[in-house]
């Protein structure tokens, strides 16, 4: 979509100078004006989510740190490059998938209820990648990476009647490991 | 009111002072966070409570504009609303108001204005389908039955800068002696009891009501 736009006279005769003195037609000279201003806009979008990105990372693993030291949880793997992929990651992803399903991320949330939403085949899609069955991808995130280290982030993993229900403790703490499941923020990030 | 779609403040970085603020609960363990917010900004403010606070609640002073200033100050927030989270319904909700500033032998005044807020949270409630935008208590008045009395103390607080320990705290802690006596401490104290104990008992129907719907908090 293109779209005229008349630059005011004096700015247009300022541009001119400008123009004439680097020996660039002044058109040129105000492409490589807005892409310096973009170029500067897209490094300031990319240091603020690194450091959103990292921030979170570093929250979850000395967190998981805390409690594997105070006996908190038992887990056999204690690197921490083997913990955040094959723990954190995971639940960074399943926070990400519930808060865009829900809005925020609620104080309880039934698998029974998540099922119905429209949204989650896109979502799943979205921060995870192409997946056959994704509700059973929840449930096996849900029982067999995050129950592990449910205690440390004050999340309760319960079987029901054929349904599972999972509650926080702090929703709005956990919102804050949002970016580590973020697909998208990931792959910015790691450019 | 379409001010809201331009405003500097994205939803993303609203969503991280959710995060942050979860954060500080976590560490200090924390109940409940309150956000003050000055009412002048409407436009800043709004975006962060729509996305950040799960409820909020206002304060209306004695005053001749004070049930014109709820109404539209509930305006502002559910144009906020529609702009800042379309796809989803039911996360935001109001639980009251709370009226400030009057003397304690003024039933007839209180229970007018009362009245007259209540007309205007009708009135809004009727001109705009808000559906399941913002969440309305049903079952009980949407202005507080607790009066925050005209105290001198708090008179004092307003006009306090914000030091290392909030002058509030010093009060109610008894740190700070001076300012009319023991006895109005105490009247203030009992006063803000009052109103946490109601201010706890609507959070806590909320949250019993959206559980037995299956409705996300």
């Amino acid at each position: 979509m293109s779209q005229v736009v008349n630059l005011p006279e004096r700015l247009y005769k300022s541009i001119e100078k400008v123009a004439l003195i680097k020996g660039v037609t002044p058109e040129e000279l105000v492409i490589s004006i807005l892409n310096l201003v973009i170029e500067h806009i897209a490094a300031d979008i990319d240091a603020y989510y690194t450091r959103i990105y990292s921030r979170a990372e570093s929250e979850a693993l000395n967190r998981l740190k805390k409690a594997i030291k105070e006996k908190e949880i038992n887990l056999k793997t204690k690197s921490p490059e083997k913990l955040l992929k094959k723990y954190i990651y995971p639940l960074g992803r399943l926070l990400t998938i519930l808060s865009e399903a829900y809005g925020k991320i609620p104080f309880e949330v039934r698998i029974s209820d998540l099922k119905n939403k429209e949204k989650l085949p896109y979502l799943v899609y979205k921060h995870v990648g192409r997946v056959k069955d994704p509700v059973s991808l929840i449930e096996k995130y849900i029982l067999e990476r995050v129950r592990p280290i449910a205690p440390a982030f004050g999340i309760k993993i319960e079987e029901k009647d054929n349904d599972i229900v999972v509650s926080f403790n702090n929703p709005a703490y956990l919102e804050s490991l949002v970016p580590l499941g973020s697909r998208v923020l990931r792959r910015r990030v790691r450019k | 009111m379409k001010i809201l779609e331009y405003t500097n403040i994205r939803p993303a970085s609203a969503r991280d002072a959710r995060g942050k603020l979860g954060e500080l609960a976590e560490r200090y363990g924390f109940q409940y966070v309150i956000l003050d917010l000055p009412p002048q900004m409407y436009h800043l403010v709004n975006p962060i409570v729509t996305v950040s606070a799960d409820y909020f609640i206002t304060p209306a002073v004695k005053g001749a504009f004070s049930d014109i200033a709820v109404k539209y100050m509930l305006e502002t927030f559910y144009e906020s609303i529609r702009t800042f989270r379309k796809e989803y319904s039911g996360l935001n909700y109001f639980l009251g108001v709370v009226l400030m500033r009057f003397h304690s032998n003024e039933t007839i005044n209180i229970a007018r204005v009362k009245e007259r807020i209540e007309r205007k949270i009708r009135e809004f409630l009727n001109n705009i389908d808000i559906g399941e935008s913002l969440v309305f208590p049903q079952n009980y008045s949407p202005v507080f039955n607790t009066v925050i009395y005209y105290n001198s103390l708090l008179t004092k607080l307003r006009g306090s800068l914000i030091g290392r320990v909030p002058y509030i705290i010093k009060v109610l802690t008894g740190y700070f002696k001076g300012g009319g006596g023991e006895e109005i401490r105490k009247k203030l104290i009992s006063n803000i009891n009052e109103l946490t104990e109601e201010l706890e008992n609507r959070v806590m129907k909320f949250v019993s009501s959206s559980e037995s719907t299956g409705k996300a908090l």
